[in-house]
């Protein structure tokens, strides 16, 4: 390949005639048009195939020198393809173990410390270099690479040389071996985590033993890191072919060790090493021409250097281990490494491989370093005078270097403490190490001082053309080298000083001005491209002085596009106040689940899911902090918790949303503007450029995407969502997500952009472009959580055995995949919308697992983006930046590390083209060419071409910043643009189909809208009120049928019996549903959708076709109706109501039953209004009375003052507080029933309170304010029935007072019986239950009971024969006993001349059981109260009666002998005793 | 209100150990109405009642009160259960509902524990119980206690309907629409806050789609409660919304504007409608 190269450089060769031979399909026409391929071409079969990436590794090796100071020295692009292809390696899996088997054979060598290393490295392939000794007579510089080598093993040069003819195939392969272990080992820290890079390279390994093909990038790899490479190769040679040099290979071999702790040194201080410093890269090794002292010491002193290493080499001071796993060396050539390493490590690990701090080699490194330490200084001011950058004085630098190792001590001490203090130092670099660096560097580019123009003009030629064809595998990496090479700050003093003259003769990149002329004339040949960056980008370049001075017509040109540029302002998702999923409805209520458990565990799950999104948030910055960790508990209870089918889908269906709303905007992190807009900014940077650019330093943190070529990740809030799958780890979640997100990525991508009406709309068109790119993101982040979960079973981190992956494969092969991917993209050629279907193909594919690109629908689906990708290139001019971003998307695809190798080159099978060639494209719909995707939507899905414009900025800042910020990204949500789709409509009639289609479009969809929302609104408007009365109604039904059945108690075994009814008032129901719906729902669809087509369509439609519309509309909406009611409102929806209905009613009866059974105190107090008719009276509101509740603490407050402190209020104090409740209860209508309750009852305690305590003072003429309350609006909370109670008649009788206390409550008691509050047979039953609990205070009671009686009778407004209180007072006399002072009142009171007992005396075992039957022979007059008053009562309180009258009589039964014997003399007495009856409350004991 | 002026108040309680300082301390922060002061110390006596629940709640404890009681009952004194209440420092509704069951239990139901709603039954309606020295002294207890007991319970339940009603007044006066919990739940949202906006506002550039009327001061405690079991479902459904803290909040406890749950102590005068027409 070199040879091709040295033709094109010697002119031999056209440039224009390589790129065209190089552009052919190989596949047809290499074979066809062979006669016309020059004939410096014709020895090369596969001459695309390897030129290429020899070329863009000649490329790299000329002026890695250069690129070691910025940032990312290792996304140096270019994946160095191997020639083979995948196939191949698949094929050849037998010879590729047995080869690996040499590997472990080489490993085993003794004595040789790399041999560890090397057989795990990862490995790439490079181009061979067998046409060096093919056409020797070119003085390419390998060659002169191979001379330089030679010479420096201490002239032994024959022996190197004939070492290598020797054992050329070995030696190859050493060095192969060699670049692999520089490549990806740098990369790769963890050694663990090789496997998946030492799999492919071991297959590259073995091909590379059959295949022979000059090894180019060897050379080149000599070239800058001859020394070391060198002495590998030759180490390589003596282990396979045992030479007599061996000691000096060992010698050399060591050395190499110090190179490598040298590297180390390196990259542990990596921010600070400054670009001129030789400390990078110390020669080592003889050399012929020692150019410095150090070279010299290091010549001349070899045994004591030797020496001096070994003591320091792993082999020599027993730590070898620590030495062996350390990453070896930081590769200075070309590799890719860095996207397969990071991709290794996981996502999340720093992908900036460079930039991260490598623990610190803990015995050998450091002695050394500090030696060499002193070495740099001795030679860094030797080296002044040749350093163009070096510019700082060498006391200034000693001082430095002391410092930074004093900070790097302090550094490893906290290292060894914490990972996460590693971490954060990482991040933030001291202050100390920024001075560093913006310090030394700036090289000034002088376009005078280019060197090679001749050659350099065809470099660019070469590179643009193949640029323009696209021949290179990926744009973002080439234009990223472009830009570091016009960034390149300095030139690698060692190789000047190892290869002295030579060097900076044949390395056409020797210097910094080269480079900068190979940058900026390629980039005067490739204004398409720059046009295509962002203006950030754009501005930064033309601000690049060394543009303005290399090229004075870019520089204009690019000011020129600066002015006509507008500053694009992408698809911002501004963060949506709405952060989470909606309610809906309708599809989130109780009736989108089978039952309550479910529906109630989905809200429990969607608040679980909440909360822990929140704790992400809160947490996950936190170092050390992880979601399994912290929270895997509760998401695996949330996921998979007694969870039903239901509940997964709802879920599955939440996260998604959930995912699209917070993750969608996310990657459009981009185009902060690079405007400095600020005024303030921009004086100062006039004013004090000093303190700008000091200001800028401290601020500017580029952005990091992880280099050009990132590993796929997941960014920002994705990797919530990514961790709650790790942590869930639940296959049934999986599963239902794959399903979500499987089916929408199909709606999505099948959506319909471009209506067939629509033409020139502007506003319809920038609609469409906002779906279409919120479709696009949506589909991106699907795509790759689907591809995620995936491949999520098949990620691992450990290597298969070679024999097991070929099984493996096997197994799989069987596999389908969720979406057919190639159906997919041939789907989107035919309709041309790659730029939608792509991009969320290339997310997919990127989640691969290392197996599966064998696998053939996923290498068929790689086979086809790689012939899309060549395709869109082609198309390239045509459609903005659609095909841009497919093309650089696929890039992208291939140049990650799941990818094999060199993919982008292998050869497509010819039945792939024949797939795309069959594809015919439709021509009705051009979604590509429409031009939806502008460069902001190109940025979005491509974020890592903003590190084009980190290198800028750091060019610009003149710091070359090495932190890898992870840049925080703050979660942007936007509302679910899943666009409603109006459901399908069957239109069976051709006529209609027929009118439709000569009708425009919008035609349908307006009777279409119009329907649906018609239908809508009726059912929703049906379902409100007609249905809610229907269920009432039926409800009612249920409970009349329960009261007509068993006397309304249904024991739970009717149940059964009662299905069979309930199904029929379920059917009563429906029919009579369906009979309203079909009554109103005609006149109510006609009505509005007329008025509605009339507003819609447009003035100038016929009237008929109005008419039309409005019938099909109105059809429409009706059947729509129609089929909602026959699917909703069925016979099992009332019966699930009326079930639940009837459990309803059971259950409280159930209870009732319970209660009256828990004891005998449970009778309940008749008629308690409050609990069933409570109603606000109030018809207006008034705020300017005081809250209820307030009012009410007052009166508690009251009450408490009363009974506790026993202070008599003020009567107006008391008056006041009644008035002011009458009032709010008229003029507030913020009353619940409950306090409405504490009203009554407090109001109640607080009049007995007062009469009891204070009985003078409160009298019931005292009471006006009460009685208003009573009679009017409080009337229904007040609990009149209990105020006989026990504790009141405890507070009776212990008033100061009581005799005033009885006789206030007696008149109390009257009032509320002349008022009807209260009736007698309420008043008596309270009494009887008092009575029943407690006859402490009985005489009094019934002294009361009796005064009651008496004036009742007198009193001419009250109907006296509704006093129903003989019964207690008979018992009371029972009770007492004839002989109790009480008694006589009693009989009096009741008039009762002969005592009760005295006839049924004898015979009361002989009375009928039911007791008012015996009673009613001793008391006529009660009997009648009885007659009249029974058939009111209701049937309950008959039976409590009964219940209680039987009581009574057995008591009576018991005392009757007494009450009998006793009887004559009481009689007696009588008379004498009611004289003194007055006095009787005050002597009756207590 | 800030943190610390909440913990002055706070100290100032526990040094009095009553209602009666809440007068005192409304003279020395005239800022804050009674009502708040009030409020704060009822979630504080209801911190120290949580607290204290353990140690008074266990049979052992619970059979000595109801002997304490019943020597009480022997002797003759008065005002037993609230002497006992005082002295063991647990609100004397809580002893009392404590004391009834215990009653309960030895008299009607054998040792066994009463039905909790026959014993709520009788907290709610004193006349029920039979005997009169202990339905005197639950009475007592009730009408003094100004934590506990079914009257406070009312009282606090009118409380907060009487804001929700005060709310749905200032959004009818301002003719915003919304729908209430009840029409809410009769569509079938599982979680519903007082009020949800049919067109949402913005105060001070959140918008606000919903909002939860709370009568009480907002401590961290009930905050906390709160943002877990209502606010934030309200958030995962209904996006952002207010919560109005009628008798005030601790100032640092409003954090989450940004993320969507405001606070306030009243309805804002400053909001902002929407305009469909100004886009």
């Amino acid at each position: 390949m070199a040879s091709i190269l040295e033709y094109i450089l010697s002119g031999e060769l056209p440039v224009d005639t390589l790129v065209s031979f190089l552009k052919r399909n190989p596949t047809n026409e290499i074979v066809t048009q062979k006669e016309n391929i020059p004939i410096q071409l014709t020895e090369f079969n596969h001459l695309h195939q390897e030129f290429i990436p020899f070329f863009l590794n000649y490329l790299r090796d000329q002026t890695i020198h250069l690129l070691q100071n910025s940032k990312s020295t290792t996304p140096s692009p270019a994946k160095t393809p191997s020639a083979q292809k995948l196939k191949k390696c698949v094929d050849e899996k037998k010879s590729s173990s047995s080869s690996s088997k040499r590997v472990q054979l080489f490993g085993a060598s003794p004595g040789d410390g790399i041999d560890d290393i090397k057989p795990t490295s990862g490995s790439f392939f490079s181009p061979n270099t067998s046409t060096e000794f093919r056409t020797p007579t070119l003085k390419t510089p390998s060659n002169q690479d191979n001379g330089g080598k030679g010479d420096r093993k201490a002239g032994a040069v024959c022996i190197g040389e004939s070492v290598k003819s020797q054992s050329f195939p070995a030696g190859r392969n050493s060095v192969e071996k060699d670049h692999k272990s520089r490549g990806s080992k740098s990369n790769t820290p963890h050694s663990g985590s090789k496997s998946n890079q030492d799999g492919r390279s071991r297959h590259r390994f073995s091909l590379g033993e059959f295949i022979v093909s000059p090894e180019v990038s060897n050379s080149s790899g000599k070239k800058k890191n001859s020394p070391f490479s060198s002495g590998r190769k030759n180490e390589r040679c003596t282990d396979n072919t045992p030479s007599p040099i061996t000691t000096q290979v060992k010698s050399g071999h060591k050395k190499r060790h110090s190179v490598e702790s040298e590297y180390r040194n390196f990259i542990q201080t990596a921010p600070v090493f400054s670009l001129g410093s030789t400390d990078e890269f110390p020669p080592v090794g003889g050399d012929g021409k020692p150019v410095t002292p150090r070279m010299h010491d290091l010549a001349g002193d070899k045994g004591n250097l030797t020496n001096m290493i070994l003591r320091n080499s792993p082999n020599f001071d027993n730590t070898p281990r620590a030495l062996k796993s350390n990453p070896i060396t930081k590769s200075r050539r070309i590799s890719f490494t860095t996207v397969s390493a990071g991709q290794q490590e996981g996502s999340t690990e720093s992908t900036n491989a460079p930039s991260r701090r490598i623990n610190p080699t803990p015995v050998s490194g450091k002695p050394f370093r500090r030696q060499t330490n002193a070495f740099i200084e001795q030679e860094s001011t030797e080296n002044k005078e040749s350093s163009p950058g070096g510019d700082s004085s060498h006391l200034e630098e000693e001082r430095e270097l002391l410092r930074r190792e004093k900070a790097k001590r302090l550094q490893s001490k906290a290292e060894n403490k914490s990972e996460g203090l590693e971490f954060l130092s990482c991040n933030t670099p001291t202050k100390l190490l920024d001075r560093s660096v913006s310090t030394v560097d700036i090289v000034v580019a002088d376009i005078a001082e280019v060197t090679h123009r001749i050659e350099l003009d065809k470099l660019v030629h070469l590179y643009s053309a193949c640029l323009s064809e696209n021949l290179f595998p990926n744009l973002t990496m080439e234009l990223y080298f472009l830009m570091q090479l016009l960034t390149s700050r300095s030139i690698d003093m060692e190789l000047i000083a190892v290869c002295g003259e030579d060097v900076l003769e044949n390395n056409f990149f020797s210097t910094v001005h080269n480079a900068v002329f190979f940058a900026v004339s390629v980039m005067t040949q490739q204004k398409r491209l720059l046009q295509c960056l962002d203006k950030g980008t754009l501005r930064l370049l033309s601000e690049n002085t060394r543009i303005t001075q290399f090229s004075p017509d870019l520089n204009s040109w690019l000011s020129d596009i600066l002015d006509s540029k507008n500053q694009q302002f992408g698809p911002v998702y501004p963060k949506s106040p709405i952060g989470s999923v909606s309610f809906q409805a309708e599809t989130d209520n109780r009736k989108n689940f089978p039952d309550d458990r479910t529906f109630h565990l989905f809200k429990r799950q969607r608040d679980g899911f909440y909360e822990i999104l929140r704790l992400w948030e809160r947490q996950h910055m936190t170092p050390g902090w992880s979601v399994s960790e912290a929270l895997g508990d509760r998401i695996r209870a949330l996921v998979s918790a007694k969870t039903e089918l239901s509940n997964h889908l709802h879920f599955a269906r939440l996260f998604q949303s959930q995912l699209i709303a917070m993750c969608k905007g996310d990657s459009s992190v981009m185009v902060e503007t690079g405007d400095e807009n600020i005024a303030l900014l921009n004086q100062l940077k006039r004013s004090n450029p000093e303190k700008f650019k000091k200001l800028q330093e401290r601020f500017f943190k580029p952005l990091s995407f992880g280099g050009p070529c990132p590993v796929p990740a997941f960014p920002g809030c994705q990797e919530f969502f990514h961790d709650f799958i790790i942590a869930a780890s639940s296959t049934i979640f999986n599963q239902h997500l794959s399903d979500t997100f499987a089916s929408k990525i199909l709606e999505l991508n099948s959506l319909n952009f471009i209506s067939e009406e629509e033409t020139g709309n502007e506003d319809s068109d920038d609609e469409l472009k906002e779906v279409f790119i919120s479709n696009l993101f949506t589909l991106r982040l699907l795509g790759k959580f689907l591809g995620f979960i995936t491949f999520l079973p098949y990620r691992t981190t450990t290597k298969l055995p070679d024999e097991m992956e070929a099984t493996y494969l096997s197994i799989r092969k069987n596999h389908l995949p969720y979406l057919d991917l190639v159906e997919c993209i041939k789907e989107a050629l035919t309709l041309s919308r790659l730029t939608l279907t792509v991009p969320w193909v290339v997310e997919f594919l990127s989640m691969m697992d290392v197996v599966a690109p064998k696998i053939d629908h996923f290498q068929l689906t790689l086979y086809l983006l790689l012939v899309i990708h060549r395709a869109c290139w082609r198309d390239l001019d045509r459609g903005s930046y659609g095909y841009l971003l497919i093309v650089t998307m696929i890039s992208w695809l291939l140049d990650i590390s799941v990818i094999p190798e060199g993919f982008f080159f292998v050869e497509i099978p010819v039945h792939v083209f024949e797939i795309v060639s069959s594809v015919k494209q439709k021509s009705t719909t051009h979604l590509d060419s429409i031009g939806f995707v502008d460069q902001s939507v190109y940025y979005s899905c491509c974020p890592y071409l903003l590190e084009l414009r980190t290198l800028l900025t750091e060019f610009a800042v003149g710091s070359s910043s090495k932190t890898s910020t992870i840049r925080k990204i703050t979660p942007i949500s936007a509302e679910d643009t899943s666009v409603h789709k109006p459901s399908d409509v069957q239109i069976q009639l051709q006529l209609e189909e027929n009118f439709f289609h000569n009708h425009p479009a919008s035609l349908r969809r307006c009777v279409d809208f119009v329907a649906e929302r018609t239908a809508s609104n009726f059912i929703k408007k049906f379902r409100t009120s007609s249905l809610q009365t229907l269920l009432t109604q039926s409800r009612e039904a249920l409970n009349t049928h329960l009261m007509a059945q068993a006397g309304g108690s249904p024991s739970g075994k009717a149940k059964d019996k009662l299905q069979h009814d309930i199904l029929k008032i379920a059917q009563d129901h429906v029919a009579q549903a369906k009979a309203v719906v079909a009554k109103d729902v005609g006149s109510y669809c006609e009505g509005r959708i007329k008025a509605l087509v009339l507003l819609l369509l447009p003035d100038e439609q016929s009237e008929s076709v109005k008419q039309t519309a409005t019938e099909i509309s109105t059809r429409l909406s009706q059947e729509k109706v129609h089929s909602w009611i026959n699917k909703h409102i069925t016979v099992q929806m009332f019966q699930s109501e009326l079930s639940l209905e009837l459990d309803r009613i059971l259950k409280s009866q159930l209870l009732n039953q319970t209660r009256s059974v828990s004891g005998p105190a449970e009778i309940s107090v008749s008629g308690n209004p409050v609990e069933s008719g409570f109603e606000v009276i109030a018809k207006e509101h008034d705020d300017s009375t005081r809250f209820p509740s307030d009012v009410l603490i007052d009166i508690k407050d009251m009450v408490k003052l009363v009974i506790l402190k026993n202070v008599s209020p003020e009567k107006i104090a008391v008056k006041n507080l009644l008035v002011e409740t009458k009032t709010i209860l008229e003029k507030r209508q913020d009353w619940l029933p409950g306090i409405f309750r504490s009203f009554g009852q407090l109001i109640l305690d607080l009049c007995l309170s007062l009469m009891c305590y204070f009985p003078e003072d409160w009298t019931v003429e005292d009471l006006d304010e009460f009685e208003v309350l009573w009679t009017g609006s409080l009337k229904s909370a007040i609990p009149f029935s209990s105020a006989v109670n026990s504790y009141t008649l405890k507070l009776l009788e212990d008033s100061p007072k009581p005799k005033f206390a009885w006789m206030n409550f007696e008149e109390l008691l009257l009032m509320f019986l002349r008022l009807s509050l209260l009736s007698t047979s309420d008043l008596q039953q309270s009494c009887l239950n008092v009575l029943s609990g407690t006859q402490d205070y009985v005489e009094n009671l019934a002294v009361c009971l009796c005064h009651i009686v008496e004036k009742l009778e007198t009193d001419p407004d009250h109907c006296t024969d509704e006093c129903e209180l003989g019964d207690v007072l008979e018992w009371i006399y029972q009770v007492c006993g004839a002989e109790a002072p009480v008694s006589h009142l009693i009989l009096q009171t009741l008039k009762l001349d002969s005592p009760p007992g005295h006839e049924s005396g004898g015979s009361v075992t002989d009375h009928s059981p039911i007791r008012l039957d015996s009673r009613s022979d001793s008391s006529s007059e009660t009997d009648k109260v009885h007659g009249k008053d029974r058939p009111s009562n209701s049937e309950s309180n008959l039976v409590e009666c009964l219940h209680k009258n039987k009581k009574l009589c057995s008591e009576m039964n018991k005392c009757s002998n007494n009450c009998c014997e006793r009887m004559d003399g009481i009689h007696v007495k009588l008379d004498g005793l009611s004289v003194s009856m007055q006095d009787l409350d005050v002597s009756v004991p207590k | 209100m800030k943190l610390s002026v909440y913990n002055t108040i706070i100290e100032i309680m526990h040094k009095h150990n009553s209602r009666d300082c809440l007068p005192l301390i409304v003279k020395e922060f005239p800022d804050f109405s009674i009502s708040t002061i009030g409020s704060i110390y009822a979630q504080d006596y209801q911190k120290k009642m949580r607290k204290t629940h353990h140690i008074h709640y266990n049979p052992m404890k619970m059979e000595m009160y109801y002997e304490q009681y019943l020597e009480g009952v022997q002797n003759k004194e008065r005002h037993i259960l609230l002497k006992i209440s005082n002295g063991i420092e647990l609100s004397p509704a809580l002893l009392a509902r404590m004391i009834l069951e215990r009653y309960l239990s030895s008299t009607k139901y054998g040792g066994e524990n009463p039905p909790r709603s026959y014993v709520t039954k009788l907290m709610k309606d004193n006349t029920l119980i039979n005997d009169p020295m202990l339905a005197s002294e639950i009475h007592e207890c009730l009408v003094s206690d100004d934590h506990y007991g079914p009257h406070v319970d009312n009282i606090k339940q009118s409380i907060g309907h009487e804001h929700e009603c005060k709310l749905n007044r200032i959004l009818d006066s301002l003719n915003l629409a919304y729908i209430g919990e009840d029409q809410m739940r009769t569509r079938g949202f599982d979680k519903t806050p007082d009020v949800k906006l049919e067109v949402p506002f913005s105060v001070d550039g959140h918008v606000i789609n919903w909002i939860e009327s709370k009568a009480s001061f907002g401590d961290e405690y009930s905050h906390r409660g709160y943002l877990k079991d209502q606010f934030w479902s309200y958030w995962n459904r209904f996006g952002p919304g207010m919560v109005i803290y009628w008798f005030g909040f601790i100032e640092e406890l409003d954090t989450d504007r940004e993320k969507g749950i405001i606070l306030s102590d009243k309805f804002p005068e400053n909001i902002v409608r929407m305009n469909p027409i100004m886009k």
